[in-house]
């Protein structure tokens, strides 16, 4: 617990009661914009500091990894001393990867989390099969579009730790084949803005004991590069 | 130059759709006033004259002075109004008429296609809300005159979008924008920053819940800066008065019909209060579109009720169909309920809902996209047949309505042409009908200008002569309020002499040398 974890709802409360006493002291016509406010920000105070706390980071709760993967937090801690690498898979996974471990071992990999439902990863294979493979990312056939299938677009993703953020750089996007109308070359903003639920919520996970509240702090595009830096808020 | 070029070089087919799409509402938003010698609809006659005033006279004409209030209307329309007129020289009636169309077409469909995108996932579809958005009529239409409602909207729409980047991006720089534009909001309207201040407070719970607790901390700063703003500015007594106060006279009104509601004797045709004479089917097939977009959004509402939204842009989406549909169910039961007497008018309710559902109905032909081929075909085909089949209706019914408002400008010209040649400048005074019903304080005016003249004929000289002009446009205002209506045969009476007929004006003199006991004035 730190210091603005104090300092955040007893001023929400303060402010808040203060508020709604001015609301509701002028009586009827008075400033009830302010009033509604008012209890607004008394139950954002409440709710924060009796709100359990996320047994790791804030993970968004679309991904909602932390549940999916059950145990994964266990492998975080040695990912953190090094590098991570993580792979998508063909069949719709991400395997997190040790690299020094894999000079070592045979891949390397640590884990391997499953960001696609069930039935999205169902119909992925069954693309898969359709189209025999294929040599670069995933067959995304147009089946896949309007499910939003965007994690198929990584290849390779770096996620590095500095002192106070860590910088994910995407190798190489590819945008699947074929290539979706909409992620138009030389134009990536909309793979970018839609991967990054997926790079948030693993980096989310992989910081989660070195430092709450990671958040997505920007994206930038170099040449062939992603980067993706995360910090806290 | 270069950079420019190579731009456009890289414009795809969805750029030239969108383009195009933009071509097709801004017809749909010009044919009234390119149609109509006066400004279409009644409320542009208000904010025209405000912005005369404002041209001439250098005061804010909402503003008092005295309770530094604005008491009647918010001044964010005027002042664009005021500023574009004023520094481009154009006049300030071109301005109003043409102005509102250009700028919140320019702002609003492609505002709908980027939230379409981001909801849907699909450039296509995000065109597809766009255009279901710029065709449809009800509430799209209206809105994009000079009304305060569409500039609130319009800023309210950027705000949304600034509030899903914010929330996709976690950063608290969209957050701060969205502020800014939640002040413009406020600045604009009386009822739409209450939907606007609740979406931001749901947004803000969803995020608490979801264990963002820091970003709900900024998400909580501009609700509270907005908040502090009305209070503490000239805002306070329209914005803390107006939504709440309807709010509570809807309440009061169902409770004091509670039995004939629950008998089911209450209920009436919804639409009397607009279009009296009409049966329902009608109004059905004049607003297709609308009707075909509210029907496909009811599995967007449904769907993200039952499962948690997929993503932040969708979650946004649903609370704010869940708010305007909650105000359009309370606008369309009102009116049904209370015809004339309902607080909510319905109107407003269809431009709150038309934008969350032409989104949550482009996001439900996802499901077409994703059926078999020929499925897919078919329902394009049928979606494509209802766009083509609801533009001839849409057209009649702009063509209609503003024949009756050509109508009524052409006698209210002749009227003010009657009043400049017979009534030259002296000792007289100007009495509108809202002279006598509550508006007393009606803009003090020396201009003869028969544009403002419609909706403002209390022109006040001085105390010797009374002339009396009712007009139709005033007596049968759009939307029936009790205020407005003054019984012509009141004037029938041997203290006042009628001195000009027409179809839909008339002028009185009233004559103060029978007696000193005759009907007083004002």
């Amino acid at each position: 617990m730190n210091r603005l974890s104090i300092i955040l709802p007893a001023a929400s409360i303060a402010l808040g009661s203060t508020f709604l006493y001015l609301g509701f002291e002028s009586g009827a016509g008075g400033y009830v914009t302010l009033s509604i406010d008012g209890a607004f920000l008394l139950l954002v105070g409440i709710v924060s500091i009796f709100a359990p706390r996320a047994d790791t980071a804030e993970v968004d709760y679309l991904a909602q990894l932390s549940k999916q993967v059950p145990g994964a937090s266990e492998h975080f801690p040695s990912i953190m001393s090094g590098k991570l690498y993580a792979k998508f898979t063909r069949d719709g996974r991400v395997a997190l990867i040790d690299r020094e471990a894999a000079s070592k071992d045979l891949n390397g990999v640590v884990h391997v989390i499953e960001p696609l439902s069930g039935e999205l990863r169902r119909l992925v294979l069954k693309a898969q099969t359709k189209n025999h493979g294929g040599d670069r990312g995933f067959a995304l056939t147009r089946r896949f579009e309007g499910q939003l299938v965007d994690k198929g677009v990584l290849e390779g993703i770096h996620v590095e730790l500095r002192e106070n953020w860590i910088e994910v750089t995407l190798h190489r996007p590819v945008t699947g084949v074929p290539l979706l109308p909409e992620y138009r070359e030389p134009n990536e903003a909309m793979v970018a803005t839609l991967s990054s639920l997926l790079l948030t919520t693993i980096c989310c996970l992989v910081s989660a004991d070195a430092k709450r509240d990671t958040t997505l702090k920007n994206i930038s595009r170099h040449g062939d590069e992603l980067v993706i830096q995360l910090g806290g808020v | 130059m270069r950079a420019l070029s190579q731009r456009l070089a890289n414009l795809g087919l969805a750029d030239y759709l969108l383009a195009l799409i933009l071509v097709a509402g801004l017809l749909m938003r010009l044919l009234a006033p390119l149609t109509t010698r006066g400004l279409p609809f009644y409320d542009s006659w208000g904010y025209y004259g405000n912005v005369q005033t404002m041209l001439t006279s250098h005061v804010d004409p909402l503003f008092n002075y005295h309770d530094k209030q604005y008491y009647t209307e918010l001044p964010l329309l005027n002042f664009v109004l005021y500023l574009v007129s004023s520094y481009t020289g154009i006049s300030a009636f071109q301005v109003t008429k043409y102005l509102p169309p250009l700028l919140l077409t320019a702002v609003m469909i492609p505002s709908v296609a980027v939230i379409t995108t981001r909801v849907t996932g699909r450039r296509d579809l995000g065109l597809v809300g766009a255009l279901l958005f710029a065709i449809s009529d009800v509430g799209s239409l209206r809105e994009s005159y000079a009304l305060p409602e569409g500039i609130s909207i319009a800023v309210a729409l950027t705000f949304v979008i600034c509030l899903i980047k914010a929330l996709d991006r976690r950063s608290p720089s969209w957050i701060l924008l969205s502020g800014v534009l939640l002040l413009g909001v406020f600045s604009a309207h009386n009822l739409t920053p209450f939907m606007f201040l609740m979406i931001s407070i749901s947004v803000s719970v969803f995020m608490l819940k979801n264990q963002l607790v820091k970003l709900g901390y900024w998400l909580a700063a501009p609700i509270t800066a907005a908040a502090l703003f009305t209070s503490f500015t000239g805002l306070h007594h329209n914005i803390d008065n107006n939504p709440y106060s309807r709010y509570s006279q809807l309440l009061q009104l169902f409770f004091s019909h509670e039995k004939t509601i629950v008998t089911g004797k209450q209920f009436g045709n919804p639409l009397s209060g607009y279009i009296t004479t009409q049966p329902l089917t009608y109004f059905f097939y004049l607003h297709i579109i609308t009707v075909i977009t509210l029907l496909l959004a009811i599995p967007f509402f449904a769907a993200n009720i039952v499962k948690r939204p997929r993503n932040i842009s969708t979650a946004v989406t649903e609370v704010w169909l869940i708010l305007s549909g909650a105000t359009f169910v309370l606008g369309v039961a009102g009116d049904s309920l209370f015809g004339s007497q309902n607080p909510f008018f319905g109107y407003r309710t269809w431009i709150y809902l038309m934008m969350p559902a032409a989104i949550a109905a482009a996001y439900t032909l996802i499901y077409f996209v994703n059926a078999r081929p020929k499925r897919r075909v078919a329902a394009f085909a049928v979606v494509a047949v209802a766009l083509i089949l609801s533009v001839p209706p849409t057209v009649t019914f702009i063509r209609n309505t503003n024949y009756n408002f050509e109508l009524d400008n052409a006698h209210d010209y002749l009227t003010s042409a009657w009043l400049r040649s017979h009534v030259a400048y002296g000792n007289y005074t100007v009495y509108s009908t809202d002279a006598f019903y509550g508006a007393a304080n009606s803009t003090l005016n020396g201009v003869y200008d028969p544009h403002y003249f419609f909706n403002n004929i209390s022109v006040i000289y001085a105390n010797h002569t009374y002339y009396v002009v009712l007009s139709y446009s005033t007596l049968k205002y759009p939307f029936h309020n009790t205020g407005y209506v003054v019984p012509i045969s009141h004037f029938y009476n041997p203290y006042f002499d009628r001195v000009y007929a027409s179809e839909t004006d008339w002028i009185f003199v009233y004559n103060p040398t029978l007696n000193s006991t005759q009907v007083p004035l004002g």
